[in-house]
């Protein structure tokens, strides 16, 4: 097993290389270097430029700033922010646990419906219900998740309007915007985690809708096929009942392409939450990168390409050790 | 048991299919994915609508009037019955005028019934709103409007006063034509270096499957982001070296360059995964113990093998670049604003601060194309993929 | 065995699906009985039903679109067509358990042979867990199987095909049931495997004393194993007997052509004889030939094996036949050789 995961980390480590490499080209892009915008604020002293100047080797070919760069992220340096004037990891890490957060909340939400709900679908295959989940399911894979959102928003609007009149309360029934309620500070430790949650709940359900529209249909496949098998007759002429047939049984090897693919989910969460935060000004990484866009904060742009990258690969690498934890056939091969 | 199971499917005989080309099979296992043929009527008249927006909007696309101002208009209602007789007569509509509520001061419009009845008038022309069809054919015909001073928003109208309805249809044929556009890209892309890595194997194969995955290692949105930000900026130093003023036609191209370098990697490793497999199989060995060469066992053999499943992963990136588009769109990163419109940007726009959605739920109205839009390709691709797979044959 | 007492006895069972062409009538009124202690062989084509025969006294039979459309089947004079899905839990694994032909796919590929022996124990005699892995050993060590206290942890993957099938008969015999149905569990194995299998099984029919309905096309294994057979054909027993009158003297053309197709050594050798094939496919299920469902392929067949299905009628000593004309063909045979 150990051996295992030393060569999958061994496998990881060009590919981190190369995508280092990747966004330092594309940070490229930015015109003229990364100080600009530093020379025109008057708040900075030119002795700092000066210094950050050489320490980056803006004078010197952009492979040798790529080899400078690296050094200090080598070290955990990420750099300094242009415009907030301060460590890049002190803009970028609020910013990640924010999206961590959301993603993390939406990623339960996408197991605890997508499972049973594959699984129903496949047992009753052909039923009514099978085919209505198979059309919504459709549906959440259709609907852009910003879209998704925006049409929430609205129908908690409406829902406001239409009840007003019986119940008399201004409160909406779920919060649309922002992560805490402007009390936040004031809440207990229990409070303030109720609280992120009661925010959470719509972004990290629309973030949830196409995982869940998609992992339904394919574990609904999975269980079908599973559920012909051989190893399942022999299950039922043992005399065990349908329930640990399809749970203990079925769903157990059924599930193993599903953890598969949780490494290919995360990206797919990740950039879905991306467009949903903007909807619901969620403090999380896409809204802040964008800031950092538009400020031409290069360093801020590259420390979260960096960071996601990190997150992304430390997540496939979760999801091979699971996947070695749930088949003994790869654990053992 | 599994005999008997087994001998119990339905079959067809066998001979009948076998007199068939290859393209007959495949549409008539179309044909019985209703879902698919639903799919596919919905796109082409999505295709269709867009293609001839000019003449289907009643307004232009960037067509609005200063004064009276028309901003936030809800869409117009249309009266089929006439308030005189009673009956059911040729729809008219009302003008309508802007006012204030005189409790929340909010701007609200009232229709005008005493300015009279303006009929829904079909083929007018309307030199105000010129078009060119197909980029080729200029003419200012109108499938329908009506007269000045009221005008016609079937879906409201948005922050500066523009025919949502109008704006959809034109932005269709950005947000539509960009999934073609970009698959191209990344056909080629992904067929090129898929091919390259599947065939020649070895260090080749080493390198190109490494950049993939390097790609592939940046989450894509962030990617999509930084590239288009970066890029869409004229002062960047691609744009410098060629000499490029980043104009929306350039901009357009841009994103639909970037769309397809973030996407191409997914299709080279499918082309490389069925090279590799085919290799293996026996009828390429067959024919290379025939004497067939390299490049005519690709062309004739590996290839054909290889064509449905690529159509199939064609199909389906489809709609992820048209989300990609509308996604970037509406972060503002999309093709400019001035004298294009996209979805993407008209969704936006029900986003801008100060604007609460409960009182202007129409601006969400552009969803539903994009919602159509990717549903049809999905279940396209879905019924492609089960025409194509002989296993899926039923 | 004098005295036999019938464990299970199976009267006209009739299995069918519906399919979207028509009803299969996969088993047809198939009757026969198991005494305690007994081996019965049922011998067939596939898809003859034998292996349907089988899922049906199970229970297992995949509804829709299959349904068991008639007859009873009495195991230990209770009719197992009239138990509830729940008492019929309670008999599975435990009174009647089963063998099955593909020991590479039977198995759960994610638990260990151990915890997958041990479920059924813990399920039917409600032993803890511990006790049911100490139990799961020693089935294992009965079964042959060498070092089982280090087997019992492994996974399927890591054993051969012999092993898993030796596996597959500790999980059936772990609640010790009075019946067990072995469904071609030597079909799939190596022949010196098969002969190891089948020797096992008997050896373990004779400690443990219980009936063994055997399901197979190979006659050799007949032979080896059974105490007595039933020959079936397109969903309907056609010849029925005890093994030795059945193999030296047949009565139903089909059962000969069966016999004559199956290479022998003591008769090749004394008279040279070809195998012989039988003529013609298994009829397609859904459309069966009017009267007898063999006269098609049937060389002694006339005119009247058209008009209505011959009944099974007993030739003498028990030994039962499908066939109007068992008796003139008995003496045709006798002239020719």
């Amino acid at each position: 097993m150990i051996p295992y995961i030393i060569r999958r980390i061994i496998h990881l480590i060009p590919t981190f290389i190369g995508a280092t490499l990747l966004a330092f080209i594309i940070s490229q892009l930015v015109p003229g270097d990364f100080l600009n915008s530093m020379r025109l604020s008057p708040d900075v002293r030119p002795e700092t430029i000066a210094r950050l100047e050489q320490s980056f080797g803006l004078d010197k070919p952009w492979y040798t700033q790529y080899f400078l760069w690296m050094g200090s992220l080598l070290r955990f340096d990420l750099g300094q922010s242009f415009s907030g004037n301060q460590p890049v990891s002190a803009v970028i890490t609020k910013p990640i646990i924010n999206s961590l957060i959301l993603v993390g909340i939406s990623l339960i939400m996408l197991y605890a419906v997508a499972i049973p709900l594959g699984v129903f679908s496949a047992v009753r295959q052909y039923s009514v219900a099978d085919q209505i989940i198979s059309a919504v399911s459709y549906f959440g894979l259709a609907i852009p998740n910003f879209f998704f959102a925006q049409v929430l928003i609205l129908c908690i609007f409406l829902f406001r309007s239409f009840t007003r009149e019986y119940f008399d309360y201004n409160q909406l029934i779920l919060p649309v915007a922002q992560m805490t309620s402007s009390n936040y500070d004031t809440l207990t430790a229990f409070g303030k985690f109720k609280d992120v949650l009661w925010h959470a709940l719509m972004p990290a359900f629309v973030v949830a809708t196409s995982g869940i529209a998609g992992l339904t249909r394919i574990l609904r496949g999975q269980m079908i096929e599973q559920l012909s098998s051989d190893y399942i007759r022999t299950a039922r002429s043992k005399g065990l009942d349908e329930r640990k047939i399809n749970y203990k049984h079925a769903l157990r090897i059924a599930i193993i392409p599903f953890v598969a693919t949780i490494g290919a989910l995360l990206p797919g969460l990740i950039g879905g939450a991306g467009l949903v935060e903007i909807v619901v000004s969620w403090p999380g990484i896409t809204p802040t990168l964008l800031q950092a866009l538009t400020a031409q904060d290069i360093y801020v742009v590259l420390g979260f390409l960096i960071i996601s990258t990190l997150l992304l690969m430390i997540g496939n690498l979760i999801s091979d050790l699971l996947l070695a934890v749930v088949d003994p056939r790869i654990r053992y091969n | 048991m599994a005999d008997a199971a087994k001998s119990l499917t339905p079959r067809k005989s066998k001979q009948v299919e076998r007199s068939k080309s290859q393209a007959q099979i495949v549409w008539e296992q179309f044909r019985k994915h209703k879902a698919a043929l639903i799919g596919g009527g919905i796109l082409i008249f999505m295709y269709l609508v867009t293609a001839f927006a000019g003449f289907i909007a009643p307004y232009g696309i960037n067509e609005y009037r200063r004064r009276p101002a028309t901003d936030f208009q809800p869409p117009t209602k249309i009266h089929w019955i006439d308030p005189d007789t009673g009956r059911l007569t040729r729809p008219f509509i009302y003008n309508v005028v802007s006012d204030r509520d005189p409790v929340t001061r909010q701007k609200v419009y009232v229709e005008k019934p005493e300015e009279g009845k303006f009929p829904i008038r079909f083929f007018i022309n309307r030199p105000e709103a010129s078009y060119k069809l197909f980029g080729l054919f200029e003419s200012d015909l109108h499938l329908f409007g009506v007269d000045e001073p009221a005008r016609i928003f079937l879906w409201g109208t948005n922050n500066l006063g523009k025919d949502v309805f109008s704006r959809v249809l034109y932005g269709g044929q950005v947000s539509l034509m960009i999934g073609i556009i970009a698959v191209w890209i990344s056909f080629f892309l992904g067929l090129f270096f898929g091919g390259v890595a599947g065939f020649y194997g070895g260090i080749v194969d080493d390198i190109i499957m490494r950049i993939i995955e390097i790609i592939d290692a940046i989450p894509g949105l962030f990617l999509l982001i930084t590239l288009s930000a970066l890029l869409r900026d004229p002062r960047n130093p691609i744009a410098q070296t060629f000499g490029l003023k980043m104009n929306s036609a350039q901009v357009f191209f841009m994103i639909v360059l970037v769309l397809g370098f973030i996407g191409w990697g997914g299709l080279a490793r499918v082309i490389r995964g069925q090279i590799l497999s085919m290799r293996e199989l026996d009828y390429a060995n067959a024919a290379k113990s025939l004497g067939a060469s390299e490049s005519r066992i690709i062309w004739r053999h590996l290839l054909p093998g290889t064509a449905s499943y690529v159509i199939v992963s064609l199909t389906l990136a489809i709609p992820g670049f048209i989300l990609g588009e509308t996604g970037l769109s509406f972060i503002g990163l999309g093709p400019s604003e001035v004298d294009t419109s996209s979805w993407g940007i008209m969704l936006r726009d029900a986003t801008a601060r100060g604007i609460s959605i409960q009182f202007v739920p129409w601006l969400l109205l552009p969803g539903i194309p994009i919602f159509f839009a990717i549903l049809s390709w999905n279940l396209v691709g879905d019924g492609l993929r089960d025409a194509l797979d002989p296993k899926k044959r039923r | 065995m004098a005295k036999s007492e019938k464990l299970l006895d199976v009267r006209g069972l009739k299995t069918y699906f519906d399919t979207d062409e028509g009803t299969v009538k996969a088993v047809d009124g198939v009757s026969f009985h198991i005494d305690k202690g007994e081996t019965l062989a049922v011998v067939g084509e596939s898809g003859s039903g034998k292996s349907v025969t089988s899922l049906s006294i199970m229970r297992l039979i995949p509804t829709p679109p299959g349904r068991i459309a008639g007859g009873e089947m009495l195991f230990n004079g209770q009719d197992l067509v009239k138990k509830s899905e729940r008492e019929m839990r309670q008999i599975r694994g435990n009174d009647i358990s089963m063998i099955f032909q593909e020991p590479m796919t039977s198995l759960n590929p994610v638990y260990t042979v151990g915890d997958q022996i041990a479920e059924a124990i813990v399920l039917h005699q409600g032993k803890t867990q511990k006790q049911a892995m100490k139990m799961a050993t020693e089935m294992l060590e009965l079964v042959g199987i060498p070092e089982p206290a280090k087997r019992v942890k492994n996974y399927p993957h890591q054993m051969s095909g012999g092993m898993r099938q030796r596996v597959m008969i500790a999980m059936a015999l772990s609640c010790g049931p009075q019946l067990l149905i072995a469904d071609e569990p030597t079909t799939a194995l190596d022949v010196t495997i098969q002969a190891q299998i089948l020797e096992l099984m008997k050896k373990l029919q004779n400690e443990i004393g219980m009936s063994i309905l055997f399901i197979t096309h190979d006659l050799g294994v007949v032979a080896e194993i059974a105490d007595r057979v039933v020959v079936m054909y397109a969903g309907r027993a056609v010849e029925e007997g005890d093994v030795v009158p059945i193999f030296t003297k047949p009565k139903m053309p089909y059962t000969m052509g069966l016999l004559n197709s199956v290479p022998r050594v003591d008769k090749a050798a004394v008279h040279q004889e070809r195998l012989e094939a039988i003529p013609g496919n298994v009829p397609n299920p859904l459309y069966l030939p009017e009267g007898c469902a063999f006269h098609p392929r049937c060389k002694f067949a006339i005119e009247q094996c058209k008009a209505a299905i011959p009944d099974l009628v007993d030739s003498g000593n028990g030994h039962m036949v499908r066939c109007i004309r068992w008796d003139e063909i008995q003496k045709e045979q006798a002239v020719v050789a």
